[in-house]
């Protein structure tokens, strides 16, 4: 069989657009009647022998040119070979071989023989079923966005330029954001062959962890036995009001030490859920390790789970795991804290000191007067007026912190009234015991700051000690504060310290490298 | 049955013979319909339903969206394309625009047509999203819990300008009236949709869910909080504008008057006594602590446990858990002033000198004359510069301070009586007040000691409790706190407090109220308070004066006495004149004291006028009934004076009751409407109420219990 067009339909013929090929010619009419639609129409006539040509519908076989392409390969996107009439059907046959041998059969076309209405039942079934599957790559395609979308929250875009610059400005260091109570107890890690699953709590231990996932670092663990044989101690975390897991570690037990176990994710998570939860077991060895626990005070919330047996569910003997939190700047990588997917021995940790440290400040050169002039004042704070001829003096005891290698806070005047200017304060950082006068004249001393001058009310400046050598050992922090010159006390010249923090070294804090998740990508919870 | 705004959709009557659903289709066991109203934000709609349709259950649940007549053809297209795609699970409704509460009210409606088995509905708005386990566990919380629950409620994740908004805690009705911590994304259980409600189709400035908690809280329905549920909020710039710019004043009008019940103040206070959470009475001689709204309700704890909620109070949200009142009283003392029915007024007392000052101290005497039941003293005023302070008297037997004032001091340092600093925001430094109670034990001991024995213990128990060290752990505070009267009756009443009197529709409660203690106006009281008693309500005695004189025995006809002689204890008296009669006034914040100590009651009397007059303007504007007493205790008044000065607040009155015939003409001269007055004879007069052409006073004295009864 010969199927021929005209050079001029050739463009059509192909073209994305449906089309019917209508097998010889309407004689009524209604059948004649072309509608007015995005389908395309198309006559097919044999002309001699097996040779047929397609015309545009309705199209005298005269008005066709003299020379007419042969087509090799069958139209595209035909909903209908139509035979108005069964005389047509030998047609419709030969037709439809062709189309088999040149087109192949893995689209085979419809042919329709009968009237109009039959016809209109085809083309309707094949429009609905196109609108169909139409929907349905919409609804896929819709999905795929608001899941792009939702990964958005999720993630964060930081150019390289940026994160070197946030290095550059030590501003991407790991942050303690938890610091529990020292440990009072210790907990076995419950042995288990497999993987739990979100559901399972009994084969591991289980701990809410105060910290939501958005800059979320790392967890330190305190390790009171490192367990025995060739087992490893599983960790992952769950964030279970997104149902997914963060990251998840694997520690082989002759990797552990007793003391802080680092745990840590490549950078500060940039997830967003709110709920995180610790799961740990053991996998194989003789002896599982066994973590440190302590109070979780009135906080009963963060209890672990579960509770020891020999301390049933009383709220007084809540227990948590013994932790340090770690958090950071969502997506942040820490530079100068990680080198080859380890942790740097010199790198470095902030750690705000507690309030309640700075709260037991006191006076190292007695003050009276009928107006406050020292004190406690909230959120950290610590109100040291400058006294008439000597400098006013107080102190704050530092317990042990290992690895301290830098103390800095923050010092402004902070009443707007103060109009004296160049008020002096200064931060010294000596052994425990050092007296007054010994911080003031630099005998003794570990680190200390010059005098700075405060000229600007509500102006804060950085106070910062640099300690030549990594300290474990507890020490004072001397503020003083002065006047300009001796004199009178000036009206509102309150000085006021804050923001006290500690730098710590991350080789002489930590007895071995940080561990860094074996699966980090975030998953469905099992 | 009364269905307020409800619109009713055409297809809950369906033909005769017709099921909208059939229950062999994939719908009938739907136990949960994800209601989405859409309109506009087609993209974001897609979003909200693609969180929908990944949720992980054990049970089968339909999403049922409504287009709210949205203009944009986009968002017919999401709508149809997701419907389409997903028969069976989602269903999709257009409807011409009426508003959000309207497209919530259809959606459910559909629901409860078509799936005969829902046990509940959630509210997802189409630009939020939900986490894969929410339908679940808050199902799972409904199923747990008892019928009274009516909807669970999730955290509020917001995203975009993220925040946190942490709703955790127990349920607190009283929280609810002045704070919505329900978001609209909640879970609504059958039986409220059942009951029914449905969002008020009127609202269309937003707010509108928290109007349909409150009218489920009406309706005797209260949330249960779910952790972890995954809801997120998705808060845009535009949204944070529109919630700025928002004028909620006239929106919380609307809703209050939408519910005059629940916002009534005896209802409120109701749910104050529900809590216990106004006072927190240690007691050194027993080591315990009550905690109470009124005293006929009271939790007792160790003062451990009191001292863990007192902390948890600064780290956790649970409103009402922890009072904010911290009363020290040996528990020998606390009985005996509520053994003469002396306790919730000498509390009052102490509340009304913490709204000024940051301390409140008072020494006991046991040496009383003649007949007299209490006494106070002056008060001192202690007004410091520094930190450490003087108090006059060296035996302090009642203290008060402010919970979360003192535990934010006594666990960062050790604290003593006279080192507690002065209070932001309070006038005042210390308030010393004397009191001498008849029967009081001679030998109470000081609790100085007790006081700074508790300071340590606070400090002691808050070594890991403090909310530095949990920041955490606690993304916004905004929830965290002890509960004190201010944070409810100054926005919803324009009021400091309101005395937690105890009234209620089944219990009435009458307040005679004495200007002065003198012993005729004391006489009248008992003898009009036998005559109440008598008609079904009970009846307090509310003293304005120093001294109560009331002989042993006598007392027992009022179930509480409150002595507030405000001007000689907490600051100054001063006078107008009204057309030549003096009227002695109290200054703004006595007057506040004062309406504050009344307005609770159903019915309040004035005994013998004075500066009561003055006060029952804005008792009856608080649906209080007012009742005025004449010439029957001033004894020191002419009667025009007495009569003259009544005159000048008879509008304020409900009622006027005079006991012979020359005061009801007097009355009637000044212009006092003869339907107003009321006839109670004096001891001496026996004419009839005919005689007098008024009616008698008992006839409308019957209580609100036995009128309903009747």
């Amino acid at each position: 069989m010969v199927l021929r067009s005209t050079g001029n339909l050739l463009r059509q013929l192909y073209s994305a657009d449906p089309k019917v090929i209508v097998l010889g010619c309407p004689e009524t009419s209604a059948a004649r009647a072309r509608p007015a639609s995005a389908l395309h129409w198309y006559g097919c006539k044999l002309v001699e022998g097996d040779h047929y040509v397609l015309t545009d519908y309705g199209q005298a076989e005269s008005a066709l040119p003299p020379a007419l392409c042969t087509l090799e390969i069958p139209p595209t996107n035909i909903w209908a070979l139509w035979a108005p009439h069964p005389i047509e059907e030998h047609s419709l046959h030969a037709l439809q071989a062709w189309w088999k041998k040149a087109g192949g059969s893995e689209t085979p076309v419809p042919y329709i023989v009968g009237n109009r209405a039959e016809l209109d039942a085809a083309l309707l079934e094949r429009a609905l079923r196109e609108t169909s599957r139409f929907q349905h790559s919409n609804q896929l395609l819709m999905r795929d966005l608001a899941a792009l979308r939702e990964s958005w929250t999720h993630h964060v875009r930081i150019p390289p330029e940026l994160e070197e610059l946030f290095a550059t400005l030590r501003m991407g260091r790991p942050r303690l954001v938890f610091n529990s109570p020292l440990p009072g107890a210790d907990v076995d890690v419950p042995a288990y062959p497999m993987e739990p699953d979100a559901s399972d709590t009994e084969p591991c231990l289980s701990q809410r962890l105060p910290s939501s996932a958005r800059g979320w670092l790392g967890i330190d663990l305190h390790i009171a036995d490192p367990g025995r044989g060739a087992g490893c101690l599983c960790a992952r975390i769950e964030a279970s009001d997104t149902g997914t897991v963060l990251a998840q570690w694997r520690v082989p037990f002759d990797l552990l030490c007793k003391g802080w176990l680092p745990l840590r994710l490549p950078s500060p998570s940039p997830c967003t859920s709110r709920s995180l939860t610790l799961k740990l077991w053991a996998n194989g060895g003789e002896v599982a390790p066994r973590l440190s626990t302590c109070s979780a005070g009135v906080m009963h919330e963060y209890r672990l789970a579960p509770q020891s047996p020999a301390r049933p569910d009383e709220r007084d003997a809540a227990t948590m795991l013994a932790m340090k939190l770690w958090g950071g700047l969502p997506g942040i990588r820490s530079l100068s804290s990680e080198e080859n997917g380890e942790f740097r021995p010199d790198a470095e940790a902030t750690v705000p000191i507690p309030d309640t440290v700075v709260g037991k400040v006191h006076l190292t050169r007695e003050q009276s007067a009928t107006y406050p002039v020292f004190g406690y004042i909230e959120q950290g704070k610590v109100l040291l007026r400058p006294l008439k001829t000597t400098s006013s003096a107080a102190v704050i005891s530092l317990p042990a912190t290992p690895g301290l290698i830098e103390i800095s806070c923050e010092v402004m005047i902070d009443d707007k009234r103060c109009q004296t200017r160049r008020l002096g304060a200064r931060l010294v950082v000596t052994p425990h015991e050092i007296g007054p006068d010994d911080a003031e004249s630099g005998q003794n001393v570990l680190a200390a700051t010059e005098w700075i001058e405060l000229n600007e009310p509500l102006a804060p400046s950085r106070l910062v000690a640099r300690l030549p050598l990594a300290q474990n050992r507890p020490v004072d922090l001397h503020l003083l504060t002065r006047l300009p010159e001796p004199g009178p006390i000036p009206p509102h010249g309150r000085v006021v310290f804050g923001r006290f923090e500690a730098e710590i070294h991350a080789a002489s804090a930590w007895g071995m490298a940080a561990v860094l998740p074996v699966a980090e990508r975030r998953t469905a919870l099992p | 049955m009364n269905m307020g705004n409800v619109q009713r959709e055409p297809w809950l009557c369906p033909p005769a013979g017709e099921r909208l659903h059939d229950p062999s289709s994939d719908g009938a066991d739907v136990k949960v319909a994800v209601i989405v109203p859409a309109y506009g934000q087609p993209s974001l709609t897609a979003e909200a339903l693609h969180t929908a349709l990944g949720q992980v259950t054990d049970f089968n649940y339909a999403v049922v969206i409504v287009n709210d007549g949205c203009p944009h053809p986009e968002t017919d297209e999401v709508c149809q394309t997701f419907a389409a795609t997903c028969p069976g699970r989602i269903f999709y409704l257009h409807k011409r625009n009426g508003g959000l509460s309207a497209a919530r009210n259809s959606g459910i409606d559909f629901a409860l047509a078509a799936f005969p088995d829902l046990e509940a509905v959630y509210l997802l708005d189409c630009d939020n999203r939900i986490g894969p386990h929410l339908l679940q566990r808050l199902l799972t919380a409904l199923r747990k819990a008892d019928a009274s629950i009516g909807w669970a409620y999730p955290d509020v994740d917001k995203f975009g300008f993220a925040e946190f908004a942490d709703t955790s805690g127990p349920y607190s009705p009283l929280e609810h009236l002045f704070r919505n911590f329900c978001e609209a994304g909640s879970m609504v259980s059958r039986r409220m949709l059942d009951a029914p409600l449905r969002f008020d189709t009127e609202m269309r400035q937003g707010v509108e869910d928290w109007e349909f908690w409150l009218h489920g809280l009406e309706r005797g329905f209260r949330g249960v909080h779910v952790a972890d549920a995954g809801f997120a909020y998705r808060r845009r710039g535009e949204s944070m504008l529109v919630a700025a710019e928002r004028d909620f004043t006239p929106i919380l009008r609307y809703i209050r008057n939408r519910h005059p019940r629940l916002f009534g103040i005896r209802n409120v206070l109701a749910f104050e006594t529900e809590a216990r959470s106004r006072y927190a009475i240690y007691h050194p001689d027993t080591g315990l602590v009550r905690c109470f709204t009124g005293e006929n309700n009271v939790t007792t704890l160790t003062v451990s446990d009191y001292i863990t909620r007192l902390l948890r109070a600064r780290l956790r949200p649970a409103y009402g858990h922890c009072p904010g009142q911290l009363v020290v009283m040996s528990n020998s003392l606390c009985e005996t002033l509520a053994a003469q029915s002396l306790l919730a007024g000498v509390l009052w007392t102490l509340e009304r000198g913490l709204a000024r000052s940051a301390l409140v101290t008072c020494s006991i005497r046991d040496r009383l004359h003649d007949d007299r039941l209490l006494a106070w003293s002056d008060g001192t005023i202690v007004q410091e510069q520094t930190d450490r302070f003087r108090l006059t008297s060296n035996q302090t037997h009642i203290l008060a301070v402010e919970a979360s004032f003192l535990v934010e001091h006594a666990s960062l340092r050790a604290l003593d009586l006279l080192a507690l600093p002065r209070q932001p925001g309070k006038r005042h430094h210390a308030i010393e007040l004397e009191l001498a109670v008849r029967g009081a034990p001679a030998d109470l001991e000081p609790i100085d000691e007790a006081f700074t024995g508790l300071c340590r213990d606070i400090a002691v128990a808050g070594g890991g409790a403090n909310p530095a060290d949990w920041k955490s752990a606690m993304p916004n505070t905004y929830r965290l706190q002890t509960a004190l009267p201010r944070d409810v009756y100054p926005e919803l009443f324009n009021l400091s407090s309101a005395f937690a009197c105890g009234s209620s529709d089944a219990r009435p409660l009458a307040a005679l109220v004495l200007a002065s203690g003198a012993p005729e106006s004391v006489a009248t009281a008992e003898r009009l308070a036998l005559t109440l008693i008598e008609a079904g309500w009970q009846v307090h005695l509310v003293t304005l004066a120093r001294e109560l004189t009331l002989a042993p025995g006598r007392a027992k006809c009022f179930s509480q006495i409150i002595a507030l002689p405000l001007p000689e204890l907490l600051s100054r008296t001063w006078t107008r004149s009204y057309q030549g009669t003096p009227m002695p006034c109290f200054d703004h914040l006595d007057t506040d004291d004062a309406i504050s100590t009344l307005a609770g009651y159903h019915r309040v009397v004035s005994v013998d006028g004075g500066v009561t007059h003055t006060l029952m303007g804005a008792l009856r504007r608080l649906k209080v009934e007012t009742w005025a007493l004449l010439g029957y205790g001033e004894r020191h008044q002419a009667t025009s004076q007495t009569v003259n000065a009544c005159a000048a607040f008879e509008q304020a009155y409900t009622h006027i009751v005079v006991g012979n015939a020359e005061r009801l003409r007097l009355c009637r001269a000044f212009g006092m409407p003869s339907a107003k007055m009321r006839y109670w004879p004096d001891r001496n007069t026996d004419l009839e109420c005919e005689e007098l052409g008024v009616k008698p006073l008992i006839a409308h004295a019957t209580a609100p219990k036995s009128r309903q009864a009747a």
